[in-house]
């Protein structure tokens, strides 16, 4: 009893810890576009009217269902939902490390905690905290998947077989780039077989594996199909070129380490085949990704080795100086990972290091402005699914007019809008129009909306107020 | 272990008299003294020499006149007066008295031990004759003949009526079922609606938990024994033939003679002192297709045919009590005739038994099928029987869950059988229903890893039969059990409860229920959400989705796992398929409710022998034995 009670506040301790890393960046301006998305998402199935019928997607279900139920729980926060969530996942994530490597990997109590604080500080951990729930479900899919793979290898039992399952579900089912990761893995599960399985069918034994993966997606289209919603809008993110050095570079942060990891046993099979396939699976799914660009940050494609790494140094020998070694690979892993987060040629990654060492994140400052600009106001129609940045500026969507209501429904469906405030994004010129209240008045891009005259305007809003009062 | 003085002197006797040759002699020799058997044991798990001549030997050994019981038949009257369970226990009957009052005792055991008991039962002034075992039990089961045949129907149900099948449904069930169906229609009558929707709640939770619950029991049962079954096989290399007790083979089979060399061949395969074996081949007695079949294999002495005689209700359970009054060992095991086991098992068993709690009182070994790639159905079949006795049974067993006992292979404390009126007659898995009998008296039934092959069937119709019979009888074991609700909690525990509703109940349940939602699922397929939302109202229908799809992924899923354990890979995919499997249980179990209601005790015979591995098999088993006799 005693334990479980030390254990849970440990657990509540870590989770704070983690939530005061993610606050610390966005106090400094910081806050991940998937976090945004999620939470926005979250505040207006919540809290917004009982008509609002979404129709952005709703992949990956396992972090959108859980911010639902954390906004439910938590209306009202100004604590981003997501970010909770995240540091829950964080959080409950070093534990089973901890506990994987001192119970399972025999490493004493002390060095599992040194290993687990050297994994918590690495740039790659951190940032995949700051990145959302997404990317700490893909590192615990990851992380089962690996250890999965391995037992199924060792014992070849059905527990093993369902963990490896399972692990593919959650990188699946938690993240879009979770796809690539089951992709990657796909011609790598061979490697880690163990003969007899494969000896009767390797055709078996893959449609076994990922059978999981293939119902859960098409158990989701159909809900899509019966909801008539859309499963994934946009599966690619932003694509950011990237020269092969600077993948180089991105890889250099994390590979190293688990290739080192991995080929400390080497002499033993039935070890190292399931991991060389585990990082395998990660590089695969890196490697596609470089062509579907479903993760738009090479370092988030590349975060999920971090799970490998857990597994493969649980499974290192009992032999002298295991331990010291443990502890200089994490560390030299951490000190390449903190040089590559600075060299990342992705903005959102050099944003969030920035916002760590404490540099004000510039590019958020639009959204701080217009928000602060409409913080008095209400009435203020917009489009939530395509600018949820205003949903988490305020919080809530008590001041926003969204689909759903009325005046908001009426305007869209060939009425005249009769809000108070309209709010857009500014465009570029010839750039494709995303925004709905755009695309039902074009006229806003001229400012020539009659009845609305612009009172705001930056880099990427604009704020139209009503100015006739004839109705 | 030392030849005994008597044994050696047979042994002489038969060489002398050339009987036996030396090869024969010396090699039975070292078998007893392996064993720790008499000569004469050994002989009878050999076909050097016939039973006949063999006990002719014995009797001339020990000056003994030798009788031939089936010509000259003793006297059932006389028989009757004394306790058949001491006769049998010490193979002696007698068999007539002279006018002067000189009773003559048969025995198959002459010696110095069975003189004394001779004395002790039937005094001094006793003829002692020598007669083989064959025809002492016959004149038993002759003279017991309705005694037996009475008890093996009715033991249980007269002293244990709770337990017993005999009723299908008790007062207070019908009351239950009546109270149900009126508040069902009432609710339909006032409030249709708000009814179904309840109805649909109902389900829909229960669907939930029986998914749950098979997905834990695979998860518990496919890591549970990977220790202990290690623990097992080592103790089971290192015991000594010598220490091995008495094991009872029951072989209960009807109308079945061409599958029987399967069976004979897999037990002198065992490895286990097949002079330790007493094997029943249990017949109906009208059954004389299978007789002569029996008889013409020309088996070894330690198999004898049990002929049960006829009445109702004819099943397994009742030709089984029957034999039992006749077993010999200190373990019982069920095979089926075109049963294989593994050459281990009995051993394991045994090793098992040496490593379990002392309340165990069964050990249920795995069954699966060495025809399984034979067509669809085999394939589904053998998914089926991987998910259920490789990764089910184990878990739970873990879960402290009562286990319904598979057809074949259980192995029992023969004095915990013969203590619980072993089976039910009445209850059409009667297997299933002692196990959760077992639980209910304090007992604990083991899961080891040791399989048993059988025969899978091939054709649908006789699955159908087959698996209906299996259905009626979960509900007959459902019934039974969940009489006294109270009682099967304070017994099994609230865990125990829980897992024999979702497993016994929720097999016969999931079976009833499927073309019901099948059927919403269809309407709702056709005709669209405005006809059944009404009765779906949003979290239902979220349920019922998770339920559609989770739910049947996982079970679709879990029957792809099942076979991993022995690296079937080759059959995971057919899991796929398992919808279709699902179509069939259905049938099946809308066939076993209107039996159940019609035709309680009927036994659906399951035709054996169409396979065409079986023809195989039995070519190889006559081969492997006329090559052993040579």
């Amino acid at each position: 009893m005693i334990r479980a009670a030390s254990w849970s506040v440990g657990f509540v301790a870590l989770t704070l810890v983690l939530l005061l890393s993610l606050g610390w960046t966005e106090a400094n301006g910081f806050i991940s576009m998937d976090v945004t998305d999620l939470w926005a998402k979250s505040i207006i199935q919540i809290e917004g009217p009982a008509q609002f019928k979404a129709t952005d997607a709703f992949y990956p279900p396992v972090p959108y269902a859980l911010s639902l139920l954390g906004q439910a729980l938590l209306t009202g926060t100004q604590v981003p939902v997501p970010f909770v969530l995240s540091a829950l996942v964080g959080a409950g994530l070093l534990v089973l490390w901890f506990l994987n490597l001192r119970d399972t990997g025999r490493f004493s109590g002390f060095t599992s905690a040194v290993l687990v604080l050297l994994l918590a500080l690495n740039p790659f951990f951190l940032r995949a905290l700051a990145d959302g729930p997404e990317m700490m479900f893909c590192i615990l899919g990851t992380w089962l998947f690996a250890r999965g793979i391995v037992n199924l290898r060792l014992t070849g039992n059905a527990p093993d077989m369902m963990k490896v399952a399972v692990g593919l579900l959650v990188v699946a089912l938690s993240d879009s780039f979770g796809l690539m990761l089951c992709l990657g893995a796909m011609p790598f599960m061979i490697v880690a077989a163990r003969p007899s399985m494969i000896a009767a069918s390797s055709t078996g034994y893959l449609v076994a594996m990922f059978y999981p993966v293939a119902a859960a997606v098409g158990s989701l289209m159909f809900v899509s199909l019966i909801f008539d919603s859309r499963l994934v809008p946009l599966l690619s993110e932003t694509v950011v070129p990237l020269t092969s050095s600077q993948h180089m570079i991105v890889l250099l942060g994390l590979c190293p380490a688990a290739l080192v990891a991995i080929l400390r046993n080497i002499l033993m099979p039935r070890l190292f085949m399931p991991l060389l396939a585990a990082v395998g699976a990660v590089l695969g799914g890196y490697t596609l990704n470089t062509f579907f660009h479903v993760e738009g940050d090479p370092a988030m494609a590349i975060a999920p080795m971090l799970g490998v790494l857990v597994a493969a140094i649980r499974f290192w020998p009992n032999l002298s100086l295991r331990e010291p070694i443990a502890i200089a690979l994490l560390s030299f892993s951490l000190v390449s990972s903190v040089l590559v987060t600075r060299y990342v040629a992705h903005d959102e990654t050099r944003n969030w290091a920035r916002a760590m060492v404490g540099i004000e994140n510039a590019a958020s400052r639009p959204d701080r402005e217009v928000i602060s600009f409409l913080r008095d106001k209400s009435e203020i129609m917009v489009d939530v699914e395509k600018s949820p940045e205003i949903v988490i500026g305020f919080g809530s969507v008590d001041q926003l007019v969204i689909a759903g209501q009325p005046s908001y429904d009426w305007a869209l469906e060939g009425g005249v809008p009769r809000t108070r405030y309209i709010v857009v994004p500014r465009q570029a010129e010839g750039q494709a129009t995303a925004d709905r209240i755009l695309r039902r008045f074009p006229q806003l891009k001229q400012s020539k909306l009659p009845g609305y005259g612009e009172v705001f305007e930056n880099s990427q809003w604009r704020v139209f107020e009503r100015s006739n009062e004839w109705n | 272990m030392a030849l005994d003085a008597e044994s050696e002197a047979i042994g002489s006797l038969l060489l002398d008299r050339g009987a036996l040759t030396v090869e024969q002699l010396d090699a039975a020799e070292d078998l007893a003294e392996d064993w720790n058997v008499s000569l004469v044991k050994v002989l009878l798990s050999r076909r050097w020499l016939t039973a006949h001549d063999l006990y002719r030997e014995i009797a001339f050994y020990h000056g003994l006149t030798l009788v031939d019981l089936i010509e000259d038949r003793a006297d059932d009257d006389l028989i009757r007066q004394y306790d058949p369970v001491v006769m049998n226990q010490y193979m002696t009957v007698p068999i007539g008295r002279a006018e002067d009052g000189t009773l003559t005792v048969a025995t198959s055991r002459p010696g110095p031990r069975t003189v004394l008991h001779i004395r002790e039962v039937y005094g001094t002034g006793v003829t002692i004759v020598v007669a083989s075992h064959f025809d002492v039990s016959w004149q038993l089961q002759r003279a017991f003949r309705e005694k037996h045949s009475h008890e093996a129907v009715f033991a249980l149900a007269e002293l244990d009526p709770d337990m017993s099948a005999q009723n299908v449904v008790t007062p207070p069930q019908i009351l239950v079922i009546y109270l149900l169906v009126s508040a069902l229609l009432l609710g339909l009558a006032f409030a249709p609606v708000a009814t179904l929707i309840v109805l649909n709640v109902f389900l829909t939770i229960f669907y939930t938990g029986n998914f749950l619950f098979k997905a834990l029991l695979v998860w518990l049962g496919g890591a549970a024994q990977e220790t202990s079954s290690r623990a097992i096989a080592a103790e089971a290399s290192l015991l000594r033939d010598e220490d091995l007790p008495i094991y009872t083979v029951l072989v209960p089979m009807f109308r079945e003679p061409e599958v029987l060399p399967i069976l004979a061949q897999a037990l002198r395969n065992l490895d286990y002192p097949l002079a330790k074996l007493d094997i029943k081949i249990v017949l109906e007695e009208g059954d004389h297709e299978t007789i002569d079949a029996a008889r013409k294999l020309d088996l070894e002495g330690v198999f004898e045919i049990i002929r049960v005689p006829a009445s109702h209700p004819q099943t397994k359970p009742k030709a089984c009590n029957f034999a039992l009054r006749y077993a010999q060992g200190d373990f019982l095991v069920i095979f089926d005739a075109e049963d294989k086991p593994e050459p281990d098992q009995l051993k394991k068993v045994i090793a098992a038994f040496n490593q379990s709690a002392p309340n165990t009182a069964c050990i249920q070994c795995r069954l699966n099928y060495y025809n399984a790639r034979e067509n669809w159905l085999t394939r589904m079949f053998t998914l089926d029987y991987s998910l259920w006795f490789d990764l089910m049974l184990p878990g739970l067993e873990r879960l402290g869950v009562p286990i319904p006992l598979g057809g074949t292979s259980n192995h029992f404390r023969m004095d915990v059988l013969r203590e619980l009126n072993a089976w039910d007659p009445f209850n059409v898995t009667e297997d299933a229903d002692l196990g959760i009998r077992l639980t209910q008296k304090g007992y604990r039934v083991g899961v080891i890893d040791s399989t048993t092959f059988e025969e899978a069937n091939v054709s649908i119709p006789n699955w159908v039969r087959q698996r209906s019979r299996w259905i009626k009888g979960y509900m007959q074991t459902f019934l039974v059990h969940s009489r006294r609700p109270i009682h099967l909690w304070q017994s099994v525990g609230t865990a125990g409860v829980f897992g024999f509703i979702f497993f016994i109940g929720g097999t016969v349940l999931s079976g009833l229920l499927n073309p019901v939602f099948w059927s919403i699922f269809a309407i709702w397929l056709i005709f669209g959400t405005e006809v059944i939302s009404p009765y779906f109202p949003l979290p239902v229908l979220y349920l019922s989705l998770v339920n559609l799809l989770a739910g049947n992924g996982l079970l679709i899923y879990l029957t792809m796992v099942a076979p991993f354990r022995r690296r079937w890979t080759d059959l995971a995919p057919w899991g796929i398929t398992v919808v279709g499997y699902w179509v069939l249980m259905t049938v099946a179990s809308y066939k076993a409710l209107s039996q159940l209601i019609f035709n309680p005790f009927y036994w659906e015979k399951t035709q054996h022998g169409l396979s065409k591995h079986t023809a195989n098999e039995v070519a190889e088993a006559s081969a492997e034995a006329t090559e052993a006799t040579q």
